[in-house]
């Protein structure tokens, strides 16, 4: 039987921005981080234009739309005051503007950081403004224009928008980069000896007629040009510039196609979910937005209250849906009864989580962020799973839900396919080492050469013992996605059980305000836990050299703060914040006081009206 | 059909005034030694440039299109490839349509651009397409050709006929597409923050 308190979705953490943070953090942190330190390219312009090109055409984005509707005048004046009344309800700071589309427009709410605009087919607007006052079909009108203004109240109307622009101008720009980059070095490579060659006799003859003093200057500068070029000629190793050039960008147009396959339609599906959780937020009913979802007539749910349907899905019907740009009807009615249906079961998040491991594991081992990882790349992308499963069991710890077993299959599935990868490559290289050893000592010398963005000439790339690097890449790697599982169940584990601690504190003053940042403080210091105390502890055997100040500065850091827990969870877990009466157990959705009957933590519950009390019963 | 003749009407003198133009360089003599006759080309040069300039700008918005753009620039095109490529014309009067041609395109090319760029943010992928067929040009000229500096510096720059008006268009075009650039996004920021 469903709990008949309702999780509020907007308590915790949004799905939306997260994954924003994710996009933004991948793509354009990769780039930045790649323009520091030499390199054989320039990567500081490519930075800046791709930063000033995904901005400019996001906040251009609405003008394409705008363009081709016309701005609502006073024959939409009801319609008009009814969105300007909704905005108030939902308290938005700013109300968008009606724009009437043209027949074929879908209604939709689109717009800038500061632009806000909500379309409607021309039919669909004078439907609703005649149908507003009808008693019957006002409460479902309500709830399609508040599900609209619910896009802006959240955000995700831009947030989708520019994550949309960003990865467009990304793969585009990349794309460019690429071929233009390419042009260039092959060119160089082409004049620079003819240009070295040159006889500007010719030139200068010319020049030298109208003024000598031109010439001689023209003259000298050649000549230091030619120096310097020569120079520059003979250090240089083109193919590895063009190389460090490939490699580097080539991984945003591979990391981008998967950003918008997986992460991009996943943000348009959530958003639609958010937008449904506020109308029902909003009128304290789901009967109005489940009958304009369903298009089943108000009076027939009233009659036959709608219940959960649990569709029998296989892994391919779950994989079709991932690349749906809207969630099925299914989800979303699901989701009005339960919003816990909103958030991702394992199989979800290990697509999503999974994916964002092979991710980093493209960009991270490239050339632009290689250095930054140094010895132990698996550390990023296992810290970076750290945070986001943290985040994302929140959900199922309010509910008091077993999250072992889900654990571990999700942590099977991350670690397994990284381990499918690494047999992969280096299942590759042994084979290259018995067909073509001098193949696979060549891909190694260049790919060294890149990743520590070295375009010269030197000996000192190749490997004399091939066997014995490749002996010593299996030990050092396999053994990794294992020791990664152990470490992030265990962290996760206890991530659990401190997030469960502390939302037994049920008279923290103003816990609404502040106990989910002691989560994300908790979950911060979680994260030095692991890549400055257990990672190095754990992977001991296989690396030589981590950071011993860091570890003891860590150490100290988690010494201060258990303390600092130890004292707030006997000052304030398990009380009643009425009448401090001592409560048992972890804290779930719709605890109440045994004393008082006081509910805890109402922050995090949809206050009910009767509607969604009979719901799922 | 309907709309080309309410444009020819709407502009009529400046067609009659084109077409006039247009039958009088048939007219031109092929003695290029006279005086008066080089003064008559360059008057009718002058009326050319100016009455077709003055069709374009009045009848701009039809020329915010790729088609219109790319016109001018074909036009250029064929014409420098004439006369680069040392085909002979035996036509005098024909040979220096041709010629003209040339020579106006390289008015009407920064005019159409202008115009386009002026309604249409299309600045950047602009410089974008026209960065990469200028690398690969050369690439590809210097591949077939050898030295091209040398060719250029020689008499034989007819051989890179093909490539010789890429940068021509480059400086025609590119600072219009920059000054397109800066413009708009002040446009963009000044919405944004209205």
């Amino acid at each position: 039987m469903e709990n008949k308190y309702k999780i509020n979705v907007f308590a915790l953490p949004s799905q939306t921005s997260l994954l924003l943070f994710i996009i933004v953090t991948v793509i354009i942190g990769a780039i930045i981080a790649g323009s520091f330190g030499q390199s054989p390219i320039l990567i500081w312009p490519l930075a800046f234009g791709l930063i000033f090109l995904s901005l400019r055409s996001f906040l251009s984005s609405p003008d394409n739309i705008k363009n081709k509707s016309i701005k609502a005048g006073d024959d939409f004046l009801v319609l008009k005051q009814e969105i300007i009344k909704l905005s108030n309800k939902i308290k938005l700071k700013s109300i968008p503007q009606l724009l009437i589309g043209t027949e074929n427009s879908d209604i939709k709410v689109f717009g800038s950081f500061r632009r806000r605009y909500l379309l409607i087919p021309p039919k669909k607007a004078l439907e609703w403004q005649k149908e507003l006052n009808n008693p019957d079909k006002q409460s479902i009108i309500q709830a399609s224009l508040i599900h609209e203004l619910y896009h802006i109240k959240t955000g995700d109307y831009w947030k989708t928008e520019y994550a949309k622009n960003l990865l467009i101008s990304s793969f585009l720009f990349m794309l460019w980069a690429i071929f233009v980059l390419s042009g260039l070095i092959v060119f160089l490579q082409l004049i620079t000896p003819d240009f070295i060659q040159f006889d500007f006799s010719i030139i200068i003859e010319k020049i030298s007629k109208f003024s000598p003093e031109l010439a001689n200057i023209f003259l000298n500068k050649i000549d230091q040009l030619k120096k310097l070029v020569q120079e520059r000629y003979k250090t240089t190793n083109f193919f590895l510039v063009l190389h460090f050039t490939v490699n580097s960008l080539l991984p945003f147009i591979i990391v981008g196609f998967i950003l918008w396959k997986l992460y991009l339609k996943k943000m348009l599906r959530m958003r639609e979910l958010y937008a449904d959780a506020g109308v029902v937020n909003t009128q304290k009913d789901i009967l109005p937005i489940y009958s304009s979802i369903t298009r089943i007539p108000f009076n027939i749910l009233k009659k036959y209250p709608p219940v959960i349907i649990n569709p029998k899905s296989t892994i391919w019907n779950k994989l079709k849906a991932l690349n749906k740009n809207h969630p099925d009807k299914t989800r979303r009615t699901n989701s009005l009864i339960n919003p816990n249906h909103i958030f991702d079961d394992w199989f979800d998040m290990a697509i999503l989580v999974g994916s964002l491991v092979l991710i980093l594991d493209i960009v991270l081992l490239g050339p632009l962020t290689m250095l930054y990882i140094g010895f132990m790349p698996m550390h990023f992308p296992t810290l970076a799973c750290l945070i986001i499963i943290s985040i994302s069991l929140l959900p199922y710890i309010v509910q008091n839900k077993p999250i072992f077993k889900e654990l571990c299959k999700l942590l099977a599935f991350i670690e397994g396919l990284r381990l499918v990868l690494l047999i992969i490559l280096i299942g590759s290289m042994i084979i290259r080492l018995f067909v073509s050893p001098e193949d696979l000592n060549n891909m190694l010398s260049i790919a060294v050469a890149s990743t520590s963005r070295f375009a010269g000439f030197s000996d000192n790339l190749g490997y004399d013992d091939l066997t014995g690097f490749l002996i010593q890449a299996i030990i050092f790697n396999i053994p990794q996605p294992f020791i990664m599982f152990v470490v992030l169940l265990m962290s996760l584990i206890f991530s659990a059980f401190i997030t469960r601690r502390i939302f037994t504190w049920y008279s923290f003053p103003q816990a609404e305000k502040y106990l989910l940042k002691i989560v994300y403080i908790f979950f911060g210091i979680n994260f030095l836990i692991v890549s400055y105390i257990m990672i190095p502890i754990t992977t001991i055997l296989l690396q030589t050299n981590y950071n011993i100040p860091m570890f003891f500065i860590v150490f100290i850091i988690t010494i201060i703060c258990g303390a600092m827990f130890v004292y707030y969870n006997n000052k304030y877990a398990c009380y009643c914040p009425e009448c401090k009466y001592k409560i048992n157990g972890n804290y779930y959705i719709g605890k109440k006081c045994d004393s008082c009957d006081k509910l805890l933590h109402s922050w995090l519950i949809i206050t009910n009206n009767e509607n969604l009390d009979s719901l799922g019963k | 059909m309907k709309t080309f003749f309410s444009i020819i009407l709407k502009n009529k003198y400046a067609w009659s005034g084109l077409c006039i133009d247009l039958i009088a360089f048939f007219f031109t003599l092929s003695d290029k030694n006279n005086i008066l006759n080089l003064v008559y080309l360059i008057l009718l040069l002058i009326i050319m440039l100016c009455t077709s300039t003055y069709l374009i700008i009045i009848n701009r918005k039809y020329f915010t299109n790729w088609i219109s753009w790319s016109i001018p620039i074909l036009l250029f095109y064929i014409c420098n490839l004439i006369n680069d490529s040392g085909i002979i014309i035996k036509q005098f009067n024909i040979s220096l349509f041709i010629v003209l041609i040339l020579f106006n395109s390289l008015i009407w090319i920064p005019v159409t651009s202008g115009i386009m760029l002026w309604y249409r943010d299309v600045g950047v992928k602009i410089i974008a397409w026209y960065s990469a067929i200028f690398i690969w040009s050369f690439v590809a000229a210097w591949k077939i050709h050898g030295n091209i500096l040398e060719i250029w510096s020689s008499s034989s720059s007819g051989v890179l006929w093909w490539l010789n008006p890429i940068p021509f268009f480059g400086f025609m075009v590119i600072p219009l597409c920059i000054f397109s650039i800066i413009r708009f996004t002040y446009l963009i920021i000044s919405e944004e923050f209205a």
